[in-house]
């Protein structure tokens, strides 16, 4: 039977993306933005960038011509022109009537869930506030790029439709590995869908982890998604996992409205975005949470790691990603099928040789509005991980393909029992060494003039007998290891496998249809709260400054007061509060009436002791 | 021979009151009583003593508020108490509830007044705390409020 060329592996496998209602960029080539694209640099110790290729001359093969940069210089496409007033307000009229006279499809109609502030704290929804005030401040693209990004993007489109995908095919530690990057023209999360940032330029990624059973049969083991910055374990799903929807061989992709980022089921969920200056209290408050979660475990035995897993860390900011699936959908046998697939393995010119952004620099402080680099590249132009270590990204370079495992663990078999019998004759060895010792140092105890030697000897002997020991302690952990291989090897023999999701620690779920259940009321609370305490705040400090302390005190206990009401936690919040107030009144006592207290406990603790040995006593006579 | 026998009347049979909860509404009782003599006891003879060092309002607050508090939650205490006895839902909370207000109150009070009776309170308070978080007495409350799967009390 012929092998299969990279390309037909590509195919076999290519998966299906659903995009949600209202996306409006695809998967397109690059040529096509680059043709549209204008090239240019930004030096550190220049106040603006300057123009190198113009719109129009740029192409693959101009884009990678060598450069004489300086250090810190940014190289960067610029895609849009952002449009003039005129040409916007014709773009929105037109819309406006397009609405009003006709039918629009709904599969390009976007309608947003439930508020995303409504779905997390009150400290979230405050550092959220902030996070969009300094939006003002920080470097940005634009708001009526996305419109013309559209626009454009409608026109290259009209020209030459197609949907293309970038594959890489790469062989690794015995598995087979495929990559399907995916190039969008504008991320338009932040403008088209409330989410985190607008950028020019997207690229996103799946990744396919295929064994060779025998010289004919590839079969497909992990699927990986590239969703934001995650990596991991938990971006992984094995084949066989119910999570992972597939139609034949082809897996199926939701993605996210506007940032595109893939996730194996449709919903709607809610991602964390760390900002910089916060991420030390953010990791702070992630170690405490863990350290809480463990202690109330150890106290009650009450797992929390289980039940709230999802715990939020109001040092992020809350930005819901909707990823439900109900809008375009391109793949085998869907509406839309991929073009023929480009193979960026050996990497092209246009992958390896330009390190620039793919868009726009708009010289964001936080990053998020700068464009990204290519596949290969990260912005500041070292190698991404995903492409120099496709494994270690997803955390299987400490995973044997299936068809090897057997034999690794046969081997690993061997040398473990082949150690525990060497062990064995040296324990042999060492045991009769002690004995003989042993019977030595009777001998010299009758003789007073050997004492020094006798000390001495004995000395040896309790070396001795400790590093048996430590051989003992050894030998029992390999033989349960053994025994353990043993029963794996006959496990994978009989075809019984581990849990596909054993590997999984914090899995990105879609929203619970509980926490999307949210009343008018609260989503109302959530939206004014924010303003209604800035601006009581300001009425305290004009008015009643005097009681700036005692009314600050009271306003934040009935914010916390309502809020836990409106998320069902106000039986918690009492609980946890008396609890406080219980510890800090004993700390009161304490201070108070120190020594009383120790007096009291130790006539208690007395009193106690002379109970238990008086009744151990009584009952010792009855018997 | 009567023709009709008069039916006889079957009381409603109630379920079995927990010890814990027994325990839990004895001990509101008694706190309740306390807090209620404290209020009638304390309040008129504060105002007449300490009126004439009280300036401001926030002084005023601080004086008589969790005195006045006292007495009006030792009456609020032995509803609950009764509620408890009744075996009411959510009396578990509402107790822990109002030991929260009286924490916060002798709290308040022990950084402004100090009055001797403080102490006890806090004491009993505490152990009141501390009762309604020992392992058995939630346990208790959280079988009385769950149904019977048969549908008839037990």
């Amino acid at each position: 039977m012929k092998i299969p060329s990279d390309k037909d592996l590509l195919h076999r496998f290519e998966p299906v993306m659903r995009y949600t209602a209202g996306e409006e960029f695809f998967p397109m080539s690059v040529d096509a933005y680059i043709n549209r694209s204008s090239l240019w640099v930004k030096e550190s110790n220049q106040p603006e960038a300057k123009l190198l290729i113009p719109e129009g001359k740029l192409s693959t093969e101009s884009l990678c011509e060598p450069c004489n940069d300086s250090f810190g210089a940014i190289r960067f496409l610029k895609f849009i022109e952002p449009l003039n007033i005129s040409d916007l307000a014709a773009y929105r009229l037109r819309q406006g009537i397009e609405e009003l006279t006709s039918h629009k499809d709904p599969k390009k109609v976007f309608h947003p869930g439930r508020g995303r502030l409504a779905r997390v704290g009150y400290w979230s929804r405050f550092i959220d506030a902030i996070f969009s005030i300094t939006l003002l401040a920080r470097g940005r693209v634009p708001g009526d790029t996305a419109t013309a990004a559209s626009l454009t993007y409608q026109s290259i489109m009209q020209e030459n439709q197609h949907h293309i995908y970038y594959g890489r095919v790469l062989r690794r530690d015995g598995w087979i590995i495929l990559q399907y990057w995916f190039f969008y023209a504008y991320n338009n999360w932040r403008s088209g869908f409330f989410g985190v940032n607008d950028h020019e330029a997207d690229w996103e990624m799946i990744a396919v982890y295929l064994y060779e059973e025998d010289k004919e049969k590839i079969r497909p083991e992990w699927v990986a998604y590239a969703s934001h910055d995650h990596t991991g374990d938990d971006i992984r799903r094995r084949w066989d996992d119910p999570e992972l929807e597939r139609i034949g061989e082809h897996p199926i992709v939701y993605v996210g409205a506007g940032s595109h980022a893939c996730y194996f089921s449709p919903g709607e969920y809610l991602t964390e975005m760390e900002i910089p200056f916060l991420a030390p209290y953010a990791r702070l408050v992630d170690w405490v949470q863990k350290q809480s979660k463990t202690l109330i475990k150890v106290a009650t035995g009450d797992d929390l790691r289980e039940k709230h897993r999802d715990s939020f860390n109001f040092f992020r900011v809350p930005f819901v990603d909707y990823a439900r699936g109900d809008g375009v959908s391109i793949g085998p046998g869907q509406e839309f099928e991929w073009d023929q697939a480009q193979i960026i393995e050996p990497p092209p010119d246009w992958v390896l040789n330009y390190r620039g952004l793919w868009g726009l620099y708009a010289q964001d402080p936080l990053a998020g509005e700068d464009a990204p680099a290519g596949p290969m590249y990260n912005r500041d132009g070292s190698v991404r991980q995903v492409w120099y270590d496709p494994l270690g990204w997803v955390g299987l370079d400490r995973v044997a393909p299936p068809h090897e495992s057997t034999h690794r663990a046969r081997h690993r078999y061997q040398k473990i029992k082949n150690r525990i019998d060497s062990r064995l004759v040296l324990i042999q060895e060492k045991s009769n060494q002690l004995q003989y010792m042993d019977i030595e140092a009777r001998a010299m105890q009758a003789q007073p003039h050997m004492e020094r030697i006798h000390r001495a000897h004995v000395e040896e002997m309790g070396a001795i007998s400790d590093e048996l020991n430590q051989m003992r302690v050894q030998d029992t952990k390999d033989q349960a290891l053994l025994q353990a291989l043993e029963r794996y090897i006959v496990d994978h023999e009989r075809g019984v496998r581990h849990p596909p999701r054993a590997h999984i620690r914090r899995e990105m779920k879609p929203l619970s249809s509980e926490n999307l259940r949210i009343s008018r009321m609260a989503e109302f609370w959530s939206a004014i709260s924010i303003g209604l305490m800035m601006i009581s705040f300001v009425g305290i400090v004009l008015l009643a400054r005097q009681y700036l302390l005692a009314a600050l005190t009271a306003l934040i206990s009935l914010v916390i007061f309502i809020e836990s009401g409106f998320r069902k936690r106000l039986a918690r919040l009492i609980t946890g509060v008396t609890t406080a107030l219980a510890i800090v009144t004993a700390l009161v006592l304490l201070y108070e009436f120190f020594w009383e207290i120790i007096i009291i406990c130790v006539l208690i603790a007395g009193a106690y002791i002379m109970w238990e040995n008086l009744r151990e006593l009584l009952t010792r006579r009855r018997k | 021979m009567p023709i009709f026998r008069k039916k006889k009347k079957t009381k409603p049979h109630k379920p079995k009151r927990p010890w814990p909860i027994t325990a839990v509404a004895l001990l509101l009782l008694f706190q309740g009583l306390g807090l209620l003599g404290v209020g009638i006891y304390d309040y008129p003879f504060n105002l007449l003593l300490e009126m004439e060092n009280v300036h401001d309002f926030y002084h005023f607050l601080l004086l008589f508020l969790p005195t006045a508090v006292y007495g009006l939650v030792g009456l609020v205490i032995l509803l609950a108490s009764l509620d408890t006895f009744r075996m009411a839902p959510r009396s578990w909370i509402n107790a822990m509830l109002l030991q929260g207000i009286i924490l916060l109150s002798s709290l308040i009070q022990y950084f402004g007044s100090r009055p001797q009776y403080l102490y006890p309170i806090m004491i009993y308070t505490i152990f009141v705390v501390l009762y309604l978080h020992y392992s058995g007495t939630p346990q208790g409350f959280r079988f009385v409020s769950l149904p019977d799967p048969n549908g008839s009390p037990k």
